[in-house]
């Protein structure tokens, strides 16, 4: 009976049925209560379990996007393919927990993922791009954008989230 | 329980909650970060209170609402986290030992329920977080583990292989009046490594804990701790001691 190593993007499956039961009614209220319930527990007090269900969130998000379909935004964007997913998730997982309730997830119109943070005025983002490239870019107010340079490694990435946490704030 | 060189523990913890006897405002423990240099660094934790509203139409907003003031340490392996209705402070990876978690949570508890004033303590807890790295893309659980979930024996051998998987088993500690809860699943694997990573979190609480004073509350813990040492060891298996030793 053995355990199985599975594809990144569906290792994270712990509280999607919570996220997933889209019925209405007591019975569904009180199924979603106690679902509720069971994960404030698993979190209480653990920052490694709050970031666990942050990445488990943002995850989510990201498998979201790749049910979308060519043209969902009718300009004939494609939509995400397995290269930005994977790129996504590598992202998420060197992100710390105060990035990750901030970051807002969204479909790229060239095709691929973007993972924005903004802070007043002051903006940030690193895309994935279905060519399997990452490119970030920041900017505050009306300033020109700076690119973010994000060869594909790991620590380009590490190096890329601090030049954001520094740029838009913790 | 024997040392473990390269212990699986990601995160142990030791949380505090209170019934507050004053109208605490978060805002109050700002003048605690002045008593706390060790911890030079702040993070923002907010939770989203979503309000849906039912009318003509339908209408939802959701508001951030700061929920704790959260401390790292210069390291990044020390967090506090004091909050209205009680304290957690959590050591991250490298786990040193028991003594140095319990006297810094100890030291930090102190500083808070000297401000927060507790009238009551709600429950306490103890939580080893522990992540195991089973080398391999496919492993025979029962090999590492003596705890995991079990497929019926009867199914074909190409219908048993399962994963990735999440468990919640809560065992009654009727001595101590407190319940032990294994949660064990995947954890999230580094990308590129080919292992498969499992979390065995031991989380241990006590509700309304009978502690007359600090002596017994502190004593409490450590028996706290001696339970969750023979369920930590009764679950692992000696291919496991070996990874860790």
């Amino acid at each position: 009976m053995p355990m199985l190593a599975m594809p990144p993007q569906k290792h994270i499956v712990e509280y999607s049925v919570f996220y997933e039961a889209n019925a209405v009614g007591k019975a569904a209220n009180e199924l979603r209560e106690e679902k509720e319930k069971e994960l404030n527990q698993v979190t209480q007090g653990s920052v490694f379990r709050q970031r666990w269900l942050l990445v488990n969130l943002a995850q989510e998000q990201i498998t979201a996007l790749s049910h979308l379909r060519t043209n969902w935004d009718s300009y004939g964007a494609p939509p995400p393919n397995q290269a930005a997913i994977e790129n996504a998730s590598r992202i998420l997982f060197y992100m710390r927990s105060p990035e990750l309730e901030k970051v807002r997830i969204v479909p790229s119109g060239e095709g691929g993922i973007g993972l924005c943070f903004k802070m007043r005025d002051r903006y940030a983002d690193l895309e994935t791009s279905n060519d399997g490239s990452i490119l970030g870019v920041r900017y505050a107010g009306m300033e020109a954008p700076i690119l973010i340079p994000v060869d594909g490694s790991d620590d380009s990435i590490k190096a890329a989230l601090e030049q954001i946490r520094n740029h838009v704030g913790e | 329980m024997p040392h473990y060189n390269r212990a699986p523990i990601t995160e142990a913890l030791i949380d505090i909650r209170i019934e507050p006897s004053t109208d605490l405002k978060l805002e109050d423990f700002q003048p605690l970060k002045a008593r706390l240099a060790d911890y030079p660094k702040e993070e923002t934790r907010n939770l989203n209170a979503v309000t849906i509203q039912f009318g003509a139409g339908i209408s939802q907003t959701t508001e951030q609402k700061p929920w704790a003031l959260v401390l790292r340490n210069a390291d990044n392996n020390q967090v506090v986290q004091f909050s209205l209705t009680g304290f957690t402070f959590s050591r991250l990876e490298p786990y040193q030992d028991w003594e140095h978690l319990r006297d810094e949570a100890k030291r930090l508890w102190d500083i808070y329920s000297e401000l927060a004033k507790p009238k009551s303590i709600a429950r306490i807890a103890v939580r080893f977080i522990n992540v195991f790295k089973f080398p391999g893309k496919r492993v025979e659980p029962d090999e590492y583990l003596n705890i995991f979930p079990e497929v019926p024996r009867g199914l074909r051998p190409e219908l048993r292989d399962f994963g990735p998987f999440s468990m919640r088993l809560p065992f009654l500690q009727l001595d101590l009046q407190g319940v032990l809860v294994i949660n064990q699943g995947n954890g999230i694997p580094q990308p590129g490594d080919v292992i498969i990573p499992i979390i065995l979190d031991l989380d241990l609480f006590v509700e309304s804990p009978k502690v007359a004073n600090e002596d017994e509350l502190w004593a409490l813990f450590e028996k706290l701790r001696v339970r969750k040492n023979e369920y930590f060891e009764a679950s692992i298996t000696d291919k496991t001691r070996e990874l860790i030793r």
